[in-house]
């Protein structure tokens, strides 16, 4: 009957034991294929999905305030059926945006608009079914941090737009997220802060932290 | 007194060596770009585009792209794409609601360029048909025409944000950044 050392035994494991550890520690580090949303945190309804833009990141919250017209602490109210940008109702180009109401509590930078009743109106394009679904569903009466920017008037030349002024009341602006960065939701359950644009968790920290006198970022949970 | 060394004194043991092999050949059978970005896939997220219903991907131009160099962009990141990937294009001159891929041009977009799956193949998570726009107002020059270009074709592919070595990442570029890297070929090539 063969006997073992245990030092033999762990020198002839141990290679394997390490390229073990090496594959899965790889495999956990790439996290690509087919798995789910870049981060397990987060809120079970993840609004404004199926959008994906190339944007400038702002590298502070200072710089996205920078970047801003408007700070403002809210409520999101019920969102609405927004514009449709396109050059007809039939353009196979054409989108439907959703316009999200931001009661607002407090602002932090910027100004409200004349007449505003304190509320402003945030315009999100919306991708098709489910995502679309998942804003109306998730995005309403969420404590939040808005970093917004006035949508500019249009011109026909340019851009194609069928109803400009459609989305909120009249003579009030359509703002839009400065950046993917701009849209952060207190998550009720954990406390922690969601960035929906990002689909990324800032735990243990408050909305205070992303204040526009802020010159960094809290760690995210990605 | 002299000690007396071995030459043999500071080599590693066998046992260490071998692991060190073992973890060459591992890093070397994932690739170094795997092992650089934490990404996902065709997830239809906020950060990862939707999976294309197929790889043929026909496009056209809404009435506003002409001029601002917008039409040649989205030429580039068409042909880039077919160079790079085993998907091809098909350019319509008139959009219709077979078009997979719908160019427009958006100067009121707050961001250099946008992608919006604007209906899923029905049953699935899959795009059928999807809206790309850009903002010239944002973007300084043809290299960053050209490099939006790449990057929101690459999420009407599937793809996310994040590399830092092709155009998938985000915001202004000075230079390359107008392709993707090995790892995005792969993820658009196998779709996963």
């Amino acid at each position: 009957m063969p006997t073992f050392e245990i030092s033999t035994l762990i020198k002839k494991r141990v290679p394997m034991l390490l390229g073990a550890l090496l594959v899965c520690s790889a495999i956990a580090a790439s996290g690509c294929g087919e798995g789910g949303s870049g981060s397990d945190s987060g809120p079970e309804i993840r609004p404004f999905t199926g959008v994906n833009s190339d944007f400038t990141p702002a590298e502070s919250p200072r710089e996205l305030g920078e970047q801003s017209d408007l700070v403002v602490r809210g409520e999101t109210g019920e969102p609405q059926t927004g514009r449709i940008w396109g050059a007809s109702p039939e353009d196979p180009g054409a989108i439907e945006t959703l316009v999200i109401p931001i009661h607002v509590t407090n602002v932090e930078a910027g100004e409200l608009p004349a007449g505003s009743n304190e509320t402003v109106y945030l315009e999100v394009f919306a991708s098709a079914g489910a995502p679309r679904q998942s804003i109306i569903e998730g995005a309403a009466e969420e404590d939040g941090l808005f970093f917004l920017t006035e949508t500019p008037e249009v011109i026909p030349e340019t851009t194609e737009i069928v109803d400009p002024d459609s989305g909120r009341p009249e003579g009030q602006p359509l703002y839009q997220a400065a950046t993917p960065q701009g849209l952060l939701l207190e998550e009720e359950s954990s406390g922690d802060i969601w960035s929906v644009g990002e689909e990324v968790a800032y735990p243990g920290v408050d909305l205070d932290s992303f204040l526009p006198t802020e010159d960094q970022f809290p760690p995210a949970d990605e | 007194m002299k000690m007396e060394t071995s030459p043999l004194r500071n080599r590693p043991p066998k046992w260490m060596s071998a692991s060190l092999f073992t973890a060459i050949a591992v890093l070397a059978s994932l690739g170094i770009a795997g092992l650089a970005s934490s990404d996902e896939f065709g997830q239809c997220s906020a950060v990862s585009g939707c999976r294309p219903d197929n790889k043929a991907h026909s496009y056209c131009f809404g009435a506003t792209m002409a001029g601002a160099g917008l039409q040649e962009a989205a030429g580039y990141g068409m042909s880039n794409l077919v160079a790079q990937t085993s998907f091809t294009k098909n350019f319509q001159s008139d959009c219709g609601s077979n078009t997979d891929v719908v160019f427009k041009r958006n100067d009121a977009l707050a961001a250099r360029g946008q992608y919006v799956c604007i209906e899923k193949l029905s049953g699935t998570n899959k795009c059928n048909r999807a809206r790309i726009e850009f903002n010239p107002g944002q973007l300084a020059n043809q290299l960053n025409k050209n490099k939006t270009a790449c990057h929101e074709i690459g999420h009407s592919g599937g793809l996310a944000h994040g590399a830092n070595n092709d155009c998938m990442i985000s915001g202004h570029v000075s230079a390359n950044h107008i392709h993707y890297n090995g790892h995005h070929v792969d993820h658009l090539n196998n779709q996963n």
